[in-house]
């Protein structure tokens, strides 16, 4: 099998059509491989199903008119399907694949493929009086209804060789656009994902990335306050997580910066290093809870991959008067509740009267954390 | 605010007190005391502890000013709400007892007489302890009244422990020996 033929022509070659029909295919072959090796086929623009409330004028029924937005999609073949201008969806078109189907809720695939039209209008007539020929094709679209449970076939549609030429007409590939719910004969409403499966949008192959500003960002969408990730190359250099502003900025929330020192906005949970010891510290009254020292979790306590050490030292009123005091109970339970009560000697009365109440204590919590059933 | 208070919910009394060092302690009752406050006093009689446990479904959480007082006596505080029901920052100093020991307990009756008469509707919470859950009885007193009656069935000259809250008075807990009626 050879490689690509690019056509080369010379000084007096009489072209015919064939010749200049190859560079055309020349030129599309290489797109599509483009497309299809550098790129993830999906949906690139638009193509998104749009809804209006409408109501049948003879029966009075309130339905949905569900359009196909404008847009494009490049296939798995590498080739584009342009939607030019938005689409209604034809209820005759779903009742001729699925109007025999039994009533459901369920939601119906729609698809969108590319097919090649003629454009229509005369053949131009060949000036050596040969027939007249098509000299334009349409690369154009056609929107489909699945059945239920069609949409799995897109999941399993392979890519042409490596080798292949630009398939003409074009092979059929199916790109989902969403699915469509239908009653009684109108459409209901649609949904973007069904049967854990959903839109697929186009992507990008690449072991490399590289900016040519010095700043690389990525956002989720192109909407403020949604996740997006900066690597700079300014002076300093640094890795920021942060919401994206809409004016091109990233509030962070997250960053690393070139010393690798690590500034973040919120708490920090996970894993501890084995080793490492978290403290809390404060005062805490008679039967309340110890709380664990932040990032350490009941289950971890629990489970053994973390090891606590609890000290508390009952407050001691000082001596008043004639009366003494001392600590009858100081420490926590199982629960790490505290349990302490501060032992009264009224030295007015003979013999002293004894009393005692709840106290409260100064604690010290540690966490240290486990080298076996633990972190790293 | 770093001292978060658990209170009775229907007279605000301040029941247990948390601080942390440096801030951050939680309000929620569930964290401060879990399914309840175990609070106990300790018998005259034989040095036992006497339980007066209190359901967290009777408890209500705040994070408050600093208070030092909360943990030297948190019943001589109380919480106090908005008129949008929440906690407000600063805990209210409650009334002092005029006597040491205002509270009779017979064995028909726990008494208690105010200083003074009530100036309008006031909420009182009562727990006598018993051989395994307390008994809980609570009412308001109406404005005009003065005393706090609480019919109880209890064997003379054994001893329980008692936690009288009235909304505005600080707490009492004791531990009382049952007179004859």
């Amino acid at each position: 099998m050879t490689g690509p033929l690019r056509p080369a022509f010379g000084e007096g070659q009489v072209l015919a059509a064939a010749d200049l029909s190859a560079t055309v295919e020349h030129a599309r072959t290489a797109a599509a491989r483009h497309a299809r090796y550098l790129h993830e086929w999906g949906i690139v623009e638009g193509l998104a199903l749009v809804t209006a409330p409408r109501t049948d004028p003879l029966s009075g029924a309130r339905f949905t008119e569900v359009t196909v937005s404008a847009g494009l999609a490049v296939d798995g073949t590498g080739r584009e399907v342009v939607v030019p201008r938005p689409v209604v969806l034809r209820e005759a078109d779903f009742e001729a694949v699925n109007g025999a189907a039994p009533a459901t809720t369920d939601p119906y695939p729609v698809f969108l493929a590319a097919v090649d039209r003629d454009p229509g209008g005369p053949a131009r007539p060949d000036s050596c009086g040969a027939p007249a020929v098509r000299t334009r094709v349409e690369e154009s679209y056609q929107i489909l209804f699945g059945r239920l449970g069609d949409e799995r076939l897109v999941a399993g549609q392979q890519p042409p060789s490596v080798a292949a030429a630009s398939a003409d007409p074009p092979v059929r590939w199916l790109v989902l656009l969403g699915y469509v719910r239908w009653t009684d004969g109108h459409f209901t409403g649609v949904t973007k994902s069904a049967r854990r499966v959903g839109l697929r949008y186009a992507g990008v192959r690449a072991d490399v990335v590289a900016a040519q500003s010095g700043t690389l960002t990525l956002r989720t969408s192109a909407s403020e306050g949604k996740p997006a990730v900066v690597l700079s190359g300014e002076d300093p250099p640094s890795l920021v997580f942060g919401l994206y502003q809409g004016n091109g900025e990233v509030d962070p929330l997250l960053t690393v910066a070139a010393n690798g020192n690590l500034s973040i906005k919120g708490s920090f949970a996970g894993r501890m290093s084995v080793g490492s010891v978290l403290v809390t510290s404060g005062t805490a009254t008679d039967g309340m809870l110890l709380p664990l020292p932040a990032g350490v979790t009941a289950q971890e306590v629990a489970d053994g991959r973390a090891v606590l050490h609890v000290q508390v030292t009952p407050r001691i009123p000082p001596v008043t008067g004639m009366q003494l005091h001392s600590a009858a109970e100081a420490g926590v339970d199982a629960d790490r509740r505290v349990r302490c009560r501060i032992r009264t000697y009224d030295l007015q009365t003979a013999p002293p009267e004894i009393a005692e109440r709840p106290g409260a204590v100064d604690f010290l919590v540690l966490a240290a954390v486990a080298a076996t059933n633990g972190g790293d | 605010m770093s001292l978060s208070v658990v209170y009775a919910a229907d007279t605000g009394h301040v029941l247990g007190a948390l601080e942390l060092t440096g801030g951050g302690t939680p309000a929620d009752v569930a964290a401060l005391v879990g399914p309840g406050l175990p609070l106990r006093v300790t018998a005259k009689l034989g040095g036992t502890a006497l339980n007066l446990p209190m359901a967290a479904r009777r408890l209500g959480a705040a994070a408050v000013d600093d208070e030092p007082g909360a943990f030297t006596d948190p019943l001589a505080f109380g919480v106090e709400l908005t008129a949008a029901g929440q906690p407000k920052p600063a805990l209210a100093q409650l009334s002092p007892w005029p006597v040491t020991d205002p509270v009779t307990l017979t064995t028909s009756t726990l008494s208690v007489t105010l200083p003074a008469p009530v100036t309008r509707g006031t909420p009182v919470l009562v727990l006598v302890s018993g051989d395994t859950e307390p008994s809980v009885t609570s009412g308001q007193l109406q404005a005009g009244q003065q005393e706090v009656g609480v019919q109880v069935r209890l064997r003379n000259g054994d001893e329980h422990g008692v936690l009288v809250l009235i909304a505005g008075q600080a707490g009492l807990l004791a531990a009382k020996v049952v007179a004859d009626a």
